[in-house]
This record gives C-alpha cells, structure tokens and sequence, in this order.
C-alpha cells in the first residue's frame, strides 16, 4: 500500500536550488514522486507483521464468551499485580509530582561537564548543562544528555564477581589486596589503566595508591584522541596541554580537519553561533574556513569550505605560517626556523593561488582575533604547524590548559609487550575497553591472559571484562562522587540517586585497597573528597563555615577556585623537522580518514539507543558506520550508496556499505570509530569495529594510506535518513551571504498571508510561537536528543529506520547548494508547525488532534484510532505514527527514564512535537502559584534549552515585548510553505554565510 | 451441523472439556488454598529482587524544583 497523490503528468522537471540528496539534485522523477508521497515506500506497508488469524465471527463470539467467563472467576481472586503503598517515612527531598534538580557533573575524554540533573519521585529523568557555569550557562553535549540511559542500563552488573561467579564486596576486596600484597612484596609492577584523569581528588587517590603500592603503574588512555595530538602538544610546549577553543572574540576562525561544532563542546558552539545571530546588514559576524578531507558538521557551517587530502594539512600549516612571515611581516617565535619551507600553495595541494592569497589576507588582519583548530585526527606535525600559527597571530581564540598526560599508543604497546614477558603481577582495567579499542585487539588478549591478576571496574560487561578474573562494577556517574578542574572552576559532580544495584564507586574501590595495603584512609570517597576539598579549596580565613560552603558548592555545582593556571610557554625547537616531514608525506592513491564516531565516540556509547539512532548530523546515518567516498571516486569505481565493499589495509579486511557523500573530497575515504561492538544487546552488530585500521606508533595513526577497495557485489539496505520526508514546495530554505542579505533587508517586501475561508483563531491569554535561527544552528541534533529524553520518544531499531518508521519529533533537514564535490550546506531543525490553519486538525474522524486556545496543535493520544489521515495532510511531515508497539514490553529498569509527565504513547497512535505542553504547565502553575505574569522566556521547551548555539527562541506571541515577538518581526525571517495558507507558529530566519570579500577583508 | 468439519468438531470439543476443568480447578484452589489471608506475593528473601529499590542519595544538596 502506498499513499500517493492522484496521478498527473509529470511537471517540467527544474532542478531545486537547495537538495538533499543527489537524486534531488537532478531531479528524477523517482525524487520527485518522493517529495509527494507522505510515507516512504515500506513504511505503511504491514506485510512484516503478523497475519491476523483466520477467525470466524462464530469463533470470536465463542471466545470472547469463555474469556468473559473466565475473566469473571478470576476476578474473585484477591490476587493483584502489586499493591501502590505510599510513603511511610517519605525522604525529604521527594515531593511527590515535584521535580528536584541536582547539581552535578561529569567528564567526557578530557572534557568536564557542568550539569543540572532533574529527578522525578527519586529517579534522574533528564539533564541539562548547569545554569550556574559561566560557559555552559545552561547548555551541554548531546552524549552527556543521553547518558542518562546508561543509568537504567538492563545489563549493567549488579554485584561483584569472581571467576564468573557473584562474591561479597569484602571476598573481593579481601583477595584482590592479597594478589596487591603479594605484588609489592615481589616488587612486581601493578598495571592500572583508566580513561583520562580530570579530577583532583581521583589524582590524589591514585598519588596515595602509588605511595602504599610502589610498583604501580598507572596509564590513562582515551581512543578517541589521536597520538598526533598527543606528540605535537608535547613537542611543541614539552607537556600535556589541551586547547580549548575560545572564539567570543574570534573573527576568523581556520580549522584544520577540526570538528569543534560537533556538539560535543557547548561552549564554543555558543561563542561560535552568538556571531552569526545578526538582526541588521552591517553587524560583525565571524569567518569560518575549514580545510578538510571528510565534510563534518563544521565543514558543513563553513563559509569557506576547501576540501584537501587530510595528509596535506600539515604542509598547509607550515606554508601558511612561511607566507604569514615572509608576506604579511608576522613575527616567528623564537627558535622558529622555517627556511626550509617553500612559500605558496604547498605543491600537489588543489587549492587555488587566488583562495590561498585570501585565506592569508583574512588571517593577517584578523590578527589576535584569529584562531587556528587542528583536528585531533591530524598527524603531529599538523598539530605543531597550527601551535605555531597560534603564536605567531598571537591568537586570543583558544585557552591552552596543563593537563594530565594521556598515554600514547606506542607507550601502550610497550605496556603490553610488559604484560606478554610476564612483567606484571596485576591489572586493574578501569573505565576502559582495550580489548575494543586497540588496534591489535589479539595482541592485547593474548598479553592480558599471562597477568595473573586481572581486574575490571566498569557499568556493563565489555570485551575486557570478558578476560578479567575480578568483575568489579561501579556506579554510574549520576550514582557518585567526584569533582573536576574546569579551567579556574571546581566543578563538583554529586549523586542523584542512591546506587541501583550492589555497585560501588570506583574510587571507594581503590579506598578498600588502600586499607588492605595498610594505608590509613577515610572510609569512603564522599569523605575523601571532602577532606580534600576542606584542605585544598576551601578558602583559608573564610568567615563561612566549612559544612556551609560546602553545601553551597554543591548546590551550584561549582565554585571559583582562583586563576586557572598559567599557560605553557611554546618552544620552537623542533619546527623546523616537523616542517620537513610534513613537506616530505606523500600520499598516493586513496587515503583514509579515521574520526570519532557522532554517537559512539570511541564505543562506549554504542550501546545507547538513543545515540545509535539519532542520525549522523552530516550523513544522516543510523545505526552503522559506512565508508563515506566523494561522488567522483564513487563514479570511477562505479559504486553506488548502499553496495558493499571490502576494504583491505595491512591485513585487515573489513566489508561494509558506502555511502557517497557531498563535499568529500576526491581520494578521500573516511570511516567512524566506535562501531562494531561484540558486547551488549544494542550495541552489537551495528557497523564495524575500525580500530583494526588504527596505525600504533604512526604519528598519525588515523590517516592511512594504501588501502585497497573492491565491490563485493552485494548491496545492503541503509538505515539512513537524508531522503526521508522531502517537503512538496518552494523557498524552503532560504540562505544569504551577507552582501545579499544587505540586499534583502531593504528590498523585502513581506508577502501578504494567504486568504482563509476559516475563521480567526482566537487566543486570550497566550499564543506560544517559535523562532529558528538557521544561521545560528549548526545542525547538532542537541535539540533532538533532548526531546527524545524529555518526551519518552521511543528508539524503534535500524530496520524500522530503513522504512521511514523513525519517532524523532524534532529532525534535522540537511540540505545542499551548489556543486556536488564542495556545496554549500543549511541544516534546518523540522517540527511541528503548530499551524493556526492545520491541515491535519480538519481530517481527524476522532477529533484526536485538535487547536488549543493557546495556539497549540494538540493531540489526545487516547482518542487517536490511528487512520493517519492527519499525518498525510501535513505538508512538513512531521507527524510520527507508531506502527508498532515500541513501549509495552519496557520494564524497570529500562521504564525508569521515562518522565511521568509525558503519556507513553502504544502501538496505533500518532504523535508529535507539543511545544512540550507539559512545560509550559508547569510555567503557567509555577506562575500563578506566585501570583505574577509569566515571565518572557520562563518556559523552554527541551529542544529550545539544550540548544547551545541558541538558535531556537520561543515564547507568547501575544506579548509584544517578548523576544520572539521581537524576533518574528526580523528581516531574515519567513515562514516554511507559507503559500500553502497554513499559517505557521514557528518563524525561521534565513541562513548566513560570509564569504571572504576580494582583499580578504573579514566583516567588520 | 451437518456443515461443521472434524476440526471445528475437535476444538468444541477440547472446549467443552477444558473450560469446566479449568474453572473447577481455579474455584478448588480458591477454596483449599492454605493461608488464604496471607499476602499472595512471594515473600521477601526468597527470589532477590528484580526490580531495582529507589533510594535517595546521601549527602547530595539538591536545588527545589
């Protein structure tokens, strides 16, 4: 069955200024038909359910007279399903329908986030960044907000384990301190590897750990950070030092293969995006240039977008900073010897003399106002060039950090060539997955089997646990303690709930072997920390007591704690090498771009649902990880999306599907880490494991040459959104650059709204509307994840994906502009219209979806008979019908995370974006029971709070001081198929670009 | 009846023989059932608990919603 307009010759076929995919582009007749039919083929197609049984009426009146009869026999049975008690001694903090908010924080690699945890009757139901941090000022990463399902995580361990079999805590402690004992009396090195130390208080413990146990050896390791970070920033200022973008006052902004928009960093995305909210021609906005191989979601936010070899960069790099020198009278830092570094475009680099004169200009007169991005992908010597162009700008645009060192994959293999000679007595594996994530995952097995003591401490068994003896889970970071350095911030991270299962603390771990080991320590962490905290932060002569203090710490999350450290000085020694090499790489045939999975990371969040299906903010993937290619390479080896490939390198093989990505550039072959997990029941199967493909010891071990590619013949089905609900219409999106958009704003002239035969909705007290900023959006898909956790939105799986079956009630649309191998791209945030003149309201047979007085178009689930007639009339196809039960079987822990504010919607019934309703409730009550008017922007929908570019604006229409009044008025503004008579409530403002002018003179 | 085949026969039948002994048992058990006052559910200890206990946290300062 298929939905479908009449049929009628088909239209004059214009190819769209802005598409999606790159059918659209040329406009076949199969796109075409794609923008008018409502559903996807397969998606109302029910052929995979059940066949309805063959009963007669006869039958069902028999049946339904026996259940009947039987329902009545049981019914005398007092026997119940569970018996609602109420609270006999009710904790504190828990009013029952009101929900608490905890302060709370955690980290990410090296990364710290502040956070705001709300809690329903106990449990944490939904996260936000804290209000109280300066930088987040409310907003965080979209992992962290998903987290929150690791939390009620159905496989996590529930007490400890030894050899497979449930201990006690203290039979674990008790023979674990034994293998430790006997370890140091042996004089034997104790192995422990974590994931990144970004907490003081952990530092402390693990410097009082090395104290009672000498032989320990402690690495930190984070997969996702390319050793070429690691190695350029200690040969560049001999330390670990983290970059941390500052860009408030970045006017141009140059990254290198750098994903800084990619939402994982809430900070630079406001201070990128607060500079293109312009309301008038003539205001500053910052340039952003990206070189890169693999469009990423930066790339795609580019005003000047250059696809090259991502093996070249590093020679771009040093070119540049010759030609800034030698050209633009920029001064070398001392020690700097660039002799040796040809001036121009760098030869076998495909970038125009003329671009390159303009990407110079832009540079030298942005001055300190210029920053320059290094992916953490990029080899060393491309980390060391852009060190080196930062201090020669003097560049204000990044705060550089100390930071505790993080081991390379060369310093890992030796540990493990350690662990193979038998070197180590014990191995403690703490919140890390090697045999995941490190390349030679064998290696790493068969040197693990000859430690004679293995521990693992972690939420869910992995691939390591597998291998370890000692099963030690811990809590979830929404169960425990901690604190984090956060520039000159302590951040304190404090739990929400008390521990689900017979879990503990990693850090209380190493507490019980302290004690074992004889060290005199406090009985648990909380009391550690705070001890620490009493010594270390706590201001000295404060006239507040210290219990006070602390209790004020907790409640905002964080305190000032003096200056952050100063920066390390940058050392010039060694350019001149580093200059060479990368003058020496030469790259022939294809080249392959390894990167950070949008949802995974480096796998460990490859069992959350609702990551795995939020889709790719560039690829708009589901689900899997395919091999991205640009549309020329795919022509020359006559590939198409979906066909799969084997692609071999240094002896590994993987097959996987491709995909043909818009703006990839030619001989590049990119590919997501994080994929192709064996453990876990969501987790595994999805995509490929490409840590395989990882080079240890390279000093770029995520840029591979000499890979080998060859169709296999088969094609897989993608789980991939890009085509999925094309709009029917014109002017759909709408983006400027700024020469044009001063055109614009003198020469608009608003449209007249259509004529309606229907009456004027009236609105007497509020009229909730919406503003979307597309030039302030990067396309992060925050807003969609955020919406998922707070409108218990439900994860349906990668073959429902496929048929167009997805939930989100907020999407994503990508759309292209220009030639297919660099086009300029606009992502554009799709939901609900909440039109005044909703088609889907006039169609419903029930009355399910009707208009509130408020200007919602609301939805009464229990009504819903589920026709879809209502999604079928809706131009922006944004009504999400569930074709089958996704909810019924949830149970705890799993049903936990739902808010109780929201109805969970069963199988038959549609559903769609409420402006969430239930907020806006909660702002009315909160209002009334204080005896005020709402206050403008009191009421955020979850889409408009996780923002962190604050691209979307919402509030009451009829007020005509808000600010979305305010905003609706813009000269960007305009309203999505307007022409259609629908008369939307949500304003969308044109997309800008700013595009180097000739003189390379960025706005001013 | 001279329409009904064997199988529509066989499933009247089964169910004519099943549904009073499935209600004769359901009514014997209500009757005979030791401890008729007790509580039906499982007691405590016996099976460990498979839906998780929600605690609040200690020493955590939450904000007032």
């Amino acid at each position: 069955m298929k939905t479908r307009i009449p049929d009628t010759p088909e239209p004059p076929v214009v190819p769209p200024q802005h598409w999606r995919t790159l059918d659209e582009r040329v406009e076949t007749p199969a796109a075409r038909r794609a923008a008018q039919d409502e559903f996807l083929p397969g998606a109302v197609d029910i052929s995979d359910l059940p066949a309805p049984s063959e009963l007669s009426r006869r039958g069902f009146l028999g049946i339904l007279g026996g259940a009947a009869a039987l329902a009545a026999t049981v019914a005398c049975d007092r026997k119940a399903q569970g018996t609602i008690v109420p609270y006999t001694r009710r904790p504190l903090e828990v009013i029952p329908g009101v929900a608490n908010y905890y302060a709370s924080a955690t980290q990410e690699g090296r990364r710290v986030y502040s956070l705001l945890v709300k809690t329903r009757e106990g449990r944490p139901i939904h996260i936000t960044g804290n209000d109280e941090h300066p930088g987040f000022k409310g907003k965080t990463g979209l992992r962290v907000v998903a987290d929150i399902l690791r939390l009620y995580d159905p496989e996590r361990l529930r007490g400890p384990k030894a050899d497979g079999r449930s201990i006690a805590w203290p039979e674990a402690d008790r023979r674990l301190v034994a293998a430790l004992a006997d370890a140091k009396a042996a004089g034997k090195p104790v192995l422990l590897l974590t994931g990144a130390v970004a907490s003081p208080s952990r530092r402390a413990l693990l410097a009082d750990l090395k104290a009672a146990l000498p032989t320990l050896e402690h690495l930190a390791w984070e997969p996702a950070i390319g050793d070429g970070a690691l190695d350029g920033t200690r040969a560049v200022f001999g330390t670990d030092v983290m970059a941390v973008p500052r860009l408030e006052q970045a006017k141009v902004i140059l990254a290198l293969a750098s994903d800084f928009l990619s939402g994982e960093d809430p900070e630079a995305m406001a201070a990128f995006a607060a500079q293109r909210r312009l309301s008038q021609p003539g205001q500053p906005m910052n340039r952003l240039w990206v070189l890169e191989g693999a469009l990423s979601l930066t790339g795609s936010n580019a005003d000047e977008r250059i696809p090259l070899r991502p093996t070249q960069l590093a020679a771009v790099a040093f070119a540049l900073a010759k030609d800034l020198h030698t050209r633009h009278g920029l001064a070398l830092p001392a020690g700097v010897d660039l002799s040796a570094v040809p001036g121009g475009v760098p030869p076998g680099v495909d970038l125009p003399t003329e671009t390159w004169n303009r990407l110079l200009a832009d540079l030298a007169s942005a001055g300190q106002g210029a920053v320059v991005l290094c992916g953490s992908s990029l080899s060393a010597e491309a980390h060391q060039g852009t060190h080196l162009l930062n201090a020669m700008l003097g560049s204000r645009g990044q705060e550089l950090r100390s930071a505790d060192p993080l081991a390379t994959l060369t310093e890992l293999t030796t540990a493990i060539q350690g662990m193979a000679a038998g070197r180590y007595a014990a191995a403690i594996l703490w919140e890390v997955n090697p045999a995941y994530a490190f390349p030679a995952a064998q290696a790493w097995q068969e040197a693990l089997a000859k430690v004679p003591c293995r521990a693992w401490i972690g939420l869910a068994e992995d691939e390591t646990a597998a291998q370890c003896s000692f099963l030690l889970p811990e809590h979830h970071w929404l169960e425990a303690w901690n604190d984090y350095e956060d520039g000159a911030l302590a951040v304190l991270q404090q739990p929400t709930i008390g521990a689900l299962y017979d879990t503990r603390q990693g850090e209380d771990t190493l507490l019980a072997l302290l004690r074992g080991l004889g060290a005199t320590v406090p009985g648990d962490y909380h009391t550690y920390l705070k001890a620490r905290w009493q010594r270390t932060v706590y201001p000295s002569g404060s006239l507040v007591p210290f219990e006070r203090y602390f209790e004020v710490a907790l409640h905002d999350g964080l305190v000032k704690d003096g200056q952050a450290p100063a920066a390390p000085a940058f050392k010039g020694t060694g350019i001149a090498d580093a200059a060479r090499q990368a003058f020496a790489a030469q790259a022939d045939g294809m080249e392959l771009f390894l990167h950070p999975g949008f949802a995974t990371l480096d796998g460990r969040h490859a069992g959350n649902g609702w990551l795995q299906e939020t889709p790719d903010p560039v690829t708009k993937m589901t689900w899997d990880n395919p091999l991205l290619l640009s549309v020329a390479d795919a022509q020359r080896l006559h590939l198409h999306d979906g066909d799969e490939v084997e692609l071999a390198l240094a002896g590994t093989t993987l097959r996987l599907p491709v995909v043909l990505q818009p703006g990839q550039a030619a001989g590049v072959v990119s590919l997501a880490l994080g994929y192709g997990r064996t453990t876990g029941e969501v987790a595994t199967g999805k995509g490929v494991n490409a840590f395989p493909l990882v080079a240890a010891g390279s000093p770029a071990p995520f840029l591979r040459t000499g890979l080998q590619l060859r169709a296999t013949g088969n094609t897989r089905t993608l789980s991939r959104t890009q085509a999925h609900h094309r709009l029917d219409g014109q002017d759909i999106v709408r983006t400027f650059s700024l020469a044009e958009y001063a055109q614009e704003a003198t020469a608009q002239e608003k449209a007249a709204e259509p004529t309606s035969l229907y009456p004027d909705q009236r609105f007497p007290n509020h009229k909730w509307g919406m503003v979307i900023d597309l030039s302030a959006c990067v396309g992060c898909a925050g807003c969609s994840v955020s919406c998922q956790s707070e409108n218990n939105i439900a994860v349906v799986g990668p073959e429902q994906v496929a048929k167009g079956r997805e939930m989100h009630w907020i999407r994503l649309d990508t759309y292209y502009e220009g030639p297919v191998d660099n086009p300029t791209v606009v992502h554009q945030p799709m939901l609900c219209q909440q039109c005044d003149d909703a088609p889907c309201e006039n169609v419903c047979p029930v009355n399910a979806t009707n208009h509130s007085p408020e200007g919602l178009n609301q939805m009464v689930y229990n009504r819903c008979v589920g026709t879809r007639y209502c999604a079928n009339n809706c131009p922006y196809k944004v009504r999400r019908f569930n074709f089958l039960e996704y909810t019924a079987d949830k149970t705890e822990p799993e049903s936990l995370v739902y808010n109780p504010e929201v109805t969970v919607r069963p199988r038959g019934v549609m559903e769609k974006c409420t402006f969430c309703v239930q907020r806006i409730e909660d702002g009315k009550i909160r209002a009334m029971g204080e005896g005020r008017p709402l206050r403008d922007g009191e009421i955020t929908p979850a889409c408009v709070a996780a923002c962190p570019a604050e691209a979307i604006v919402f509030g009451d229409l009829k007020d005509p001081d808000s600010r979305v009044s305010q905003l609706v008025k813009s000269n960007r503004g305009y309203k999505v198929l307007e022409e259609l008579g629908t008369r939307p409530a949500i304003t969308y403002l044109a997309d800008l670009k700013n595009p180097a002018l000739e003189g390379g003179r960025h706005a001013k | 009846m001279g329409t009904l085949n064997r199988r529509e026969i066989l499933g009247r039948l089964t169910a004519l023989v099943a549904g009073p002994l499935l209600l004769s048992r359901k009514a014997l058990d209500l009757a005979v059932r030791a401890g008729r006052n007790a509580p039906p559910e499982t007691p405590p200890g016996v099976h460990p608990p498979r839906r998780p206990t929600l605690a609040p946290p200690s020493h955590s300062v939450p904000r007032r919603g």
